[in-house]
């Protein structure tokens, strides 16, 4: 190894330099322009809690909040309930036709969330691809209404969400030790009880991990509700654009931004206290 | 017996999802080639006429231009930040690391429309709205984690005495990083560049409040979509489509080369 020398022996790693310049960006385009909007919402000329104050009464905007947590509760658990099968069918199945049927669930990561939202209106439209089906069956005689409104936005904010329940889900069953269904099996416990008292229990993990992230996820949706949702559809980052976008009033914009993001961060403190996000974030 | 019934139950199930995450995809294609002049299914005949259409319309094409440069930008930078920060949350152990790789990543979790109001507010006075570097600056943001997640699980499988090695052999830190150490993440690299690339590339909530009358493609779709539904938009998501499938499929084969 060569002399260390200089000042640099006082730093046992020099490597942590190398983070400034990314540390140094984050702080002028990340970190401090959303500080101030946020402070925005809180002062003006003085502390004020006036904007959030009309979040909560205003009942126009306040059903907007049960709305987005509603949908987002809804989301997350179609994605459970629909990921949680495919996660276990991939743990199942041969190592080659896991690959291939993996490229089903990582080929919608790669694909613009409007392309997909556009794909969802082709198929809801009126004269789209289930209307027409349902048309040449006879079973409806004039095109039903099937978009702009909430299970319009469920089909498409659950295909998007998808891949992020099957993926971590994926990757904590993968780690899942077979011998220990074997041994459960050997002695003596039939299928379903080595499924739920072995299997299911060492997949929670991967439950609440992908359940963390789709519920964050759909917290702050904007693009899939806006086009797929009518007026009585909004959700919060709807809302936020249209307060700044179209009535320019920026103080409340904050305040609802500052919600939304204080709800996202002590969601995922509580969800690290209880269950340690620390173990994903150390992996990185 | 029973478990068989099962796995058929299974399967069924399974393929029902998979048809769920496919088809709203794939539909589009056909619709792209229909000769009808509104959404129709299934087409009547095919015809080439909205691809004709689209690559009539002059705006869309300076919608490609507009956010290629905007992602090429996006990429080249984001490697030169988010490479050498890998390197330092991957080779170093420090107090409050957890909280700064949180803070890193955070803009994955973060809904982008909090990021696009707070940057299109600052971006107003320092009149950035409308100009290329303050698309890139933002695009920056939320696309680093995604090559630092690439690049340390990369790094991270690399032995560490590749490095001593040169190092003994008299290479200094720059010369051991460029000639044993890149060669061995490029791989990794050009995956997660390519990912980079298709999010910055189909990035919409932030380029919309910051593009001003410049326009993006994603901004250029967006308007139309919420208009009318022409087959055009059918033709330029077929495209948009083949364009992420194929980056898909070249960041596989990086990836692959990483693990052999």
């Amino acid at each position: 190894m060569s002399k260390i020398t200089g000042w640099a022996k006082y730093i046992p790693n020099k490597e942590i330099f190398l983070l400034f310049p990314l540390l140094l960006f984050l702080t002028g385009f990340y970190l401090f322009p959303i500080a101030k909007i946020l402070l925005s919402s809180i002062y003006e000329d003085g502390f004020t809690i006036e904007h959030i104050y009309r979040i909560f009464t205003v009942p126009l905007y306040f059903r907007v909040l049960i709305k987005t947590i509603k949908i987002s509760l809804v989301v997350t658990a179609a994605c459970v309930i629909m990921g949680y099968p495919v996660a276990y069918l991939f743990y199942d199945v041969k190592d080659r036709t896991r690959d291939l049927l993996l490229i089903v669930v990582l080929i919608p990561f790669w694909v613009s969330i409007l392309v997909r939202t556009y794909g969802w209106m082709v198929m809801l439209g009126r004269t789209g691809l289930f209307n027409s089906i349902l048309m040449s069956l006879g079973i409806i005689s004039s095109p039903m209404k099937l978009l702009y409104n909430e299970p319009a936005v469920y089909m498409g904010m659950i295909q998007i969400m998808l891949p992020f329940m099957i993926l971590p889900l994926y990757s904590v069953m993968s780690k899942i030790d077979r011998n220990l269904l074997k041994a459960g099996e050997i002695l003596g416990a039939s299928p379903a009880a080595v499924f739920r008292k072995i299997f299911f229990p060492l997949s929670l993990p991967g439950v609440l991990t992908g359940g963390i992230l789709v519920f964050l996820l759909s917290t702050g949706f904007f693009i899939t509700p806006s086009l797929l949702g009518g007026r009585k559809e909004i959700m919060i980052a709807v809302l936020i654009a249209e307060q700044v976008d179209v009535l320019l009033n920026w103080s409340f914009a904050a305040a609802l931004s500052l919600l939304l993001l204080t709800f996202t961060l002590v969601t995922l403190g509580l969800f690290n206290k209880l269950f340690g996000l620390d173990r994903i974030i150390k992996q990185i | 017996m029973n478990t068989k019934y099962y796995r058929y139950l299974l399967y069924m199930f399974c393929t029902l999802v998979f048809l769920f995450l496919a088809v709203p995809i794939f539909i589009v294609i056909p619709i792209s080639f229909s000769s009808a002049s509104y959404l129709q299914f299934p087409p009547p005949n095919l015809s080439l006429k909205w691809y004709v259409e689209l690559s009539k319309d002059i705006t869309y094409f300076y919608g490609i231009i507009y956010s290629l440069q905007v992602a090429i930008l996006t990429v080249l930078f984001s490697i030169l930040l988010g490479v050498p920060a890998s390197f330092a949350l991957v080779r170093s152990e420090f107090k409050g690391k957890n909280i700064i790789t949180s803070f890193i990543i955070s803009p994955m979790i973060i809904s982008h429309i909090i990021i696009s109001i707070a940057l299109y507010k600052m971006y107003a006075d320092m009149r950035l709205v409308g100009s290329i570097w303050g698309m890139t600056l933002a695009h920056i943001v939320i696309v680093t984690p995604f090559i630092i997640l690439n690049t340390s699980s990369v790094l991270r499988g690399l032995d560490i005495n590749l490095e001593r090695a040169a190092q003994i052999l008299g290479a200094n830190r720059l010369t051991t990083f460029l000639t044993i150490i890149l060669p061995l993440i490029r791989p990794g690299l050009l995956a997660g560049a390519l990912l980079s690339f298709i999010i910055s590339f189909d990035e919409l909530v932030i380029a919309m409040f910051l593009c001003g009358t410049k326009r993006t493609l994603p901004v250029r779709i967006w308007e139309d979509i919420r208009l009318e539904l022409t087959p055009t938009l059918a033709a330029i998501s077929s495209i948009l489509i083949c364009l992420s499938i194929t980056a898909f499929f070249l960041a596989s084969f990086f990836r692959k080369k990483v693990e052999t």
